[in-house]
């Protein structure tokens, strides 16, 4: 039987709402086209870059490689990790997040140049009357273009922290222009980290003759008598002399920019656990409440060391860069040692990039199986499928290894790490049906949804520009509830998006009006596959639901807070046996059964991401943008629903109008044969007949 | 028409009602209701967490959940809505049934349909358990929504106490005084005073007190405000008493937030007007009354929830995560002292202190002095609750972890042993 053209143009538009609205999130991924040239710049040594990314830094409560603070400063400031740029002899450079923290540490008249700050409304800039000429809607900015616009940035963040702090909500526009504000302060910040090594300390000469320029830790070492002697003079004459004042202003002026944002000196003693910065020390010698001030001015001077091998050639700048390493590793504890190790082989691998890799592989795979469906060409697709979707899903189960091994907790502990693990349990489902019944759909299936799953994971790391391996709230660091908890409940996510992927593919198919007894058998196959996976996100929703609910009862005294987070799960329970029910009750057929399972993909995604955006209960941490993508995909999911819907009551009176007239002819027996009775009580995983 | 014919006639009569009856109570227990309940449910739910954004979650279960609502018009958030923007909420022009009565609907027939109409073999074994977890859930459910009680303890180190103040409940306290210390107590309970919220007035009769006392006016949320500094608008038609008003503030999304006031008249038995008084929780101190040559304080206040036991912080310590003022643990090591002697406990989060009924969580900690005018310090707010039912869905999770396991497994065999491959074929 033909298809009808009419009916193939509306599958087809439809089909295409969803790859539309996934390549709107791919397009804020792409690379920018324009390459700035920047006079002068010459790459990093491979060796400096290897040392510099391995050096163990603290930043929000944990100890990491300089790698990974670098890749989330670069995506928390440009939303990009790589940068394109020209030197003077026209070559294109690729800068990742260890070189441009370099480039910004050691070269900052360079680094002025790169446009590092994504700008993603025009808006925020109109907003304080601020224009640079030629610039987008949405652009990137260089340090050195915003240079003569700082202090009114500054200002108008100022107010706009003042008001945050206060309690009131800001608009989008105002959030942007705070986190302009704050991005520009960070940068500002690392940019002149190293201005006590550049600047050194000046010592006036007291008889006028030329000035002594002496490092900051020779001027520490000495402190104890300088604060001495600066005691001494106020308390005989009341004041100090302005040599001492310019003294202490330009060790407070290092102090006060090699403070913040950098944190790659050991703890002072070993009773304590906090890194250091070069301010703190500073600072802490000024207070006098070091524990350990000679060792303090040792940790500065080592990193004045490793800023003056900089400045003699690349050999000594790794060299120098190794050795430090090597001392604050050493003051790492033992399994402290051990997962920084782990983090640095994880950022060198990139599971996860390999995995988009591998589905990208898989996918171009399955376009081309598309076309070659039967004989050894089409066995040696599926394999081709079958290996690339399985090397992909293999990335993914062991990046998520990795990370647990590196933060000692469970694989998923926030909404970054559902990404991956969703893809995995979606991926294990469509394989493992694959496996039962050699169908192919799941198999052609799969590496698409591993590319959406690691392009969303991708998009997602991109917005939220936080890193996801920083630890926990204090109330969710429980391991046994982490583990029994959340992966049952994300598994049960994964399960109901499998059995809403494999309700759009039935949706399609049976829009395109095939009546062949083998488009009708695929269909009963879809059909069953949907209620064995339904059964399976029952299962898990139901227990992750109520372990959640066990877990608040321990940890906030109850085991029902109608917190929209717990709300979302029990929305998927109920959804998920309402259709149950109502197959069994008669009330759903064949074709409600899918139409109400592709919904589901709603209410998961109400559960999953749109709760976190409410801005209400207790967890409502993490992510709380793309809003207005999850209102696209809302759109996108009830729009095919409700054509799929139009199309199934079309369908029934079509076929009503032609029972209609064979009955005149046929005798009533064979009516009768043709209207199965199992349709109305289905058996469970029994193949259904098909039905309007 | 013979006496013979009339009984049976009314016999038949009697058959078909009870048949009738009997088709009902079936009914009740039908797939088909069952469906449209869950869908109901999912609706509530959807609509519920919504609205809580708009009107906060104490309200919203008010609404949505009480017993007295039979039909509820959704408000939710609209749609689009940027943060930051002036806040609009929308009604959703479709009556919803009180979630109450869906919940009880639908744990009648999940008994009836689910229990006792279901056909039992070996193979419904799992859903028919499960069916029963899931009854045991809405019984336990019922039993909290009913008799849970919950409040916060707040301890700092050395004290003892077996007070907590519950979060909603407030009530108007006459405290008898001898020698400025308090000798009786008498109370207008919250379930009295949360009617008066709608603007009206009562006079309460206390057996034992000289006099009664009239609510002029509860506010569940209200600021006491000096008329010299911040004069009433005329509108508001606010009454001056010893130089300030109640002015009622908008409700919180947070309600254990709210500090309630009240304009009370104390009355003699033959209801002349005594004294009129304005009481605020945000006021510092109680009103005091002279009455018959006793002295009475009145006050309002949270209401107060006593523990069986005393419970004394021993220590408290938080660590935070290094380099950072975010909290990585907290713990509070306490003592309890019962009959049996003292005990001592470390309650940190996900760990609590269960006893006799009674649990205490390690809610929040903060850093305020012990008494006005001191120097901050940490201290412990634990959470405080009695809920018989409070182990019960780790029964029922237990129970259908097995059923539903055992279920699905048993029919994943099945599609196993039974799947159909289109090229097999």
């Amino acid at each position: 039987m033909k298809v009808s053209p009419f009916r193939l143009i509306v599958v087809v538009l439809l089909a295409l709402q969803l790859p539309i609205f996934f390549m709107m999130g791919v397009k804020g991924l792409l690379p920018d086209k324009e390459v700035v040239e920047i006079d002068g710049y010459t790459p990093w040594s491979e060796d400096v870059v290897a040392a510099a990314g391995a050096m163990p830094v603290q930043e929000s409560g944990r100890i990491k490689p300089l790698e990974t603070r670098a890749s989330f400063a670069m995506l928390l400031l440009r939303g990009d990790r790589r940068m394109k740029i020209l030197n003077e002899e026209g070559e294109k450079i690729t800068i990742t997040p260890v070189e441009w923290m370099l480039d910004v540490f050691f070269r900052p008249e360079l680094a002025a140049q790169m446009p590092i700050f994504r700008v993603d409304n025009s808006e925020v800039l109109k907003s304080m009357d601020i224009e640079i000429e030629g610039r987008g809607v949405r652009d990137r900015y260089s340090f050195q273009e915003f240079g003569p616009h700082l202090p009114t940035i500054a200002e108008r963040a100022g107010k706009l922290q003042n008001l945050r702090e206060r309690g009131e909500k800001l608009t989008l526009v105002e959030r942007q222009t705070l986190e302009l504000g704050q991005g520009l302060n960070l940068y500002f910040y690392l940019s002149q980290y190293f201005t006590f090594v550049r600047d050194g300390v000046v010592l006036p000469s007291p008889s006028g003759g030329k000035d002594q320029r002496v490092s900051l830790s020779v001027v520490m070492a000495g402190f104890d008598e300088i604060a001495k002697v600066v005691r001494e003079m106020s308390q005989s004459t009341g004041t100090i002399s302005p040599q001492t004042e310019e003294l202490l202003g330009q060790v407070s002026s290092a102090m006060e920019f090699s403070k913040f944002s950098f944190h790659p000196l050991p703890p002072n003693s070993s009773a304590s656990d906090t890194w250091n910065s070069v301010g703190d020390l500073i600072e802490g010698m000024i207070v006098n409440n070091l524990a350990d001030p000679v060792k303090a001015v040792e940790d500065i001077q080592r990193l004045e060391k490793v800023y003056l091998s900089y400045e003699k050639s690349p050999e000594e700048f790794a060299k120098s860069l190794r050795e430090f390493n090597i001392y604050s590793f050493a003051t790492l504890k033992p399994k402290s040692a051990k997962r920084f190790k782990y983090e640095v082989m994880y950022n060198r691998i990139k599971w996860y990039k390999n995995a988009l890799n591998f589905f990208i592989l898989g996918f171009l795979a399955m376009l081309s199986a598309l076309f070659f469906t039967k004989g050894t060409v089409g066995k040696v697709h599926n394999v081709v499928i079958w290996v690339f979707t399985g090397l992909g899903l293999l990335c993914i189960l062991a990046a998520m290894a990795h990370r647990a091994l590196i933060v000692a907790r469970p694989p998923v502990t926030n909404l970054f790490e559902t990404i991956p693990y969703i893809t995995a349990g979606m991926l294990i489902v469509f394989l493992f049906i694959e496996t039962l019944t050699r169908f192919r759909v799941p198999l052609l299936a799969a590496p698409a949804i591993g590319l959406v799953g690691m392009v969303f994971a991708n998009i997602f790391e991109i917005s939220s520009a936080t890193d996801n391996l920083d630890p926990l709230q204090a109330v969710l660091r429980s391991n046994y509830w982490l583990t029994v908890h959340v992966l049952t409940i994300v598994l049960g996510y994964s399960a109901g998006l499998a059995a809403s992927v494999v309700s759009f593919v039935y949706i399609f198919d049976r829009m395109l009006g095939l009546q062949s007894k083998a488009a009708k058998k695929r269909r009963r196959t879809l059909t069953r596959i949907t209620y064995g996976i339904l059964g399976f996100t029952l299962v898990l929703s139901l227990l992750g639901t109520v372990t959640g609910g066990i877990w608040a009862n321990d940890s906030w005294g109850r085991f029902w807070g109608w917190d929209p987070k717990e709300n979302g799960a029990l929305m998927i329970v109920l959804w998920t046996l309402f259709i149950l029910h109502a197959r069994v009750g008669g009330l759903l057929r064949e074709w409600g059964i899918h139409l109400a399972t592709a919904f589901s993909a709603v209410v998961i995604t109400f559960s999953w991401f749109h709760v976190n955006m409410l801005g209400t209960g207790l967890h409502s941490y993490g992510f709380t943008d793309g809003k207005q993508a999850i209102w696209w995909f809302y759109g996108v999911v009830i729009l095919i629903v409700v054509v799929g819907m139009i199309d199934s009551l079309t369908q029934r009176s079509q076929k009503n109008s032609d029972q209609e007239g064979a009955s005149s002819d046929r005798k009533k027996e064979v009516v009768k044969k043709e209207e199965p009775s199992d349709l109305l009580i289905p058996k469970p995983l029994q193949p259904a007949t098909e039905e309007g | 028409m013979s006496s013979t014919e009339q009984s049976e006639t009314a016999s038949q009569e009697a058959r078909d009602f009870l048949l009738l009856a009997k088709k009902a109570v079936l009914s009740l227990g039908s797939l088909k209701l069952a469906s449209i309940l869950l869908l109901l449910l999912l609706l509530l739910t959807w609509f519920s967490t919504l609205e809580q954004v708009v009107s906060g979650l104490y309200p919203m279960l008010e609404k949505y959940f009480s017993p007295k609502s039979f039909f509820i018009f959704p408000e939710i958030g609209r749609p689009f809505q940027e943060e930051g923007e002036a806040f609009e909420s929308i009604r959703v022009p479709i009556p919803l049934p009180g979630g109450y009565w869906v919940c009880v609907l639908f744990t009648i027939n999940l008994i009836i349909g689910g229990l006792v109409r279901i056909k039992k073999s070996a193979k419904k074994t799992g859903i028919i358990l499960s069916h029963f977890s899931i009854v045991f859930l809405m019984i336990s459910a019922a039993v909290t929504q009913r008799f849970e009680k919950r409040g916060a303890m707040v301890l700092y180190e050395g004290e003892i106490s077996n007070v907590a103040t519950m979060y909603h409940n407030q009530v108007i306290e006459v405290t008898e005084l001898e020698n400025g210390k308090p000798v009786k107590v008498h109370q207008i309970p919250w379930e009295q005073l949360k009617k008066l919220r709608s603007g009206k007035q009562k006079t309460y009769t206390m057996v034992n007190l000289p006099f009664d006392i009239r609510v002029d006016k509860f506010y569940e949320n209200a600021t006491p405000l000096s008329a010299n500094f911040f004069p009433p608008s005329p509108e508001s038609r606010a009454e001056i008493r010893g130089g300030f008003y109640l002015q009622e503030d908008p409700p919180m999304e947070s309600t254990e937030l709210h500090q309630g006031a009240a304009a009370v008249t104390i009355l003699s038995k033959d209801k002349k007007v005594i004294q009129k008084e304005l009481l605020a929780m945000k006021s510092y101190y109680p009103a005091s009354l002279m009455y018959q040559g006793k002295t009475y304080s009145l006050e309002i206040r949270k209401e107060f929830l006593q523990v069986p036991f005393k419970l004394r912080l021993d220590k408290f310590s938080f660590d935070t995560d290094p380099g950072t003022s975010r909290a990585a643990a907290f713990e509070s090591d306490v003592t309890r002292f019962g009959k049996a002697g003292e005990e001592r406990y470390e309650i940190v989060m996900n760990q609590p202190l269960r006893h006799d009924g009674w649990v205490f969580f390690q809610a929040r900690y903060s850093e305020e002095p012990r008494v006005p005018g001191g120097q901050p310090e940490f201290h412990t707010i634990l959470e405080v609750v009695n809920n018989p039912s409070d182990q019960w869905p780790k029964y029922t999770l237990y129970l259908s972890t097995v059923a539903l396991i055992g279920h699905f497994l048993v029919m994943l065999v099945k599609f196993s042993i039974r799947s159909y491959s289109p090229s097999k074929s």
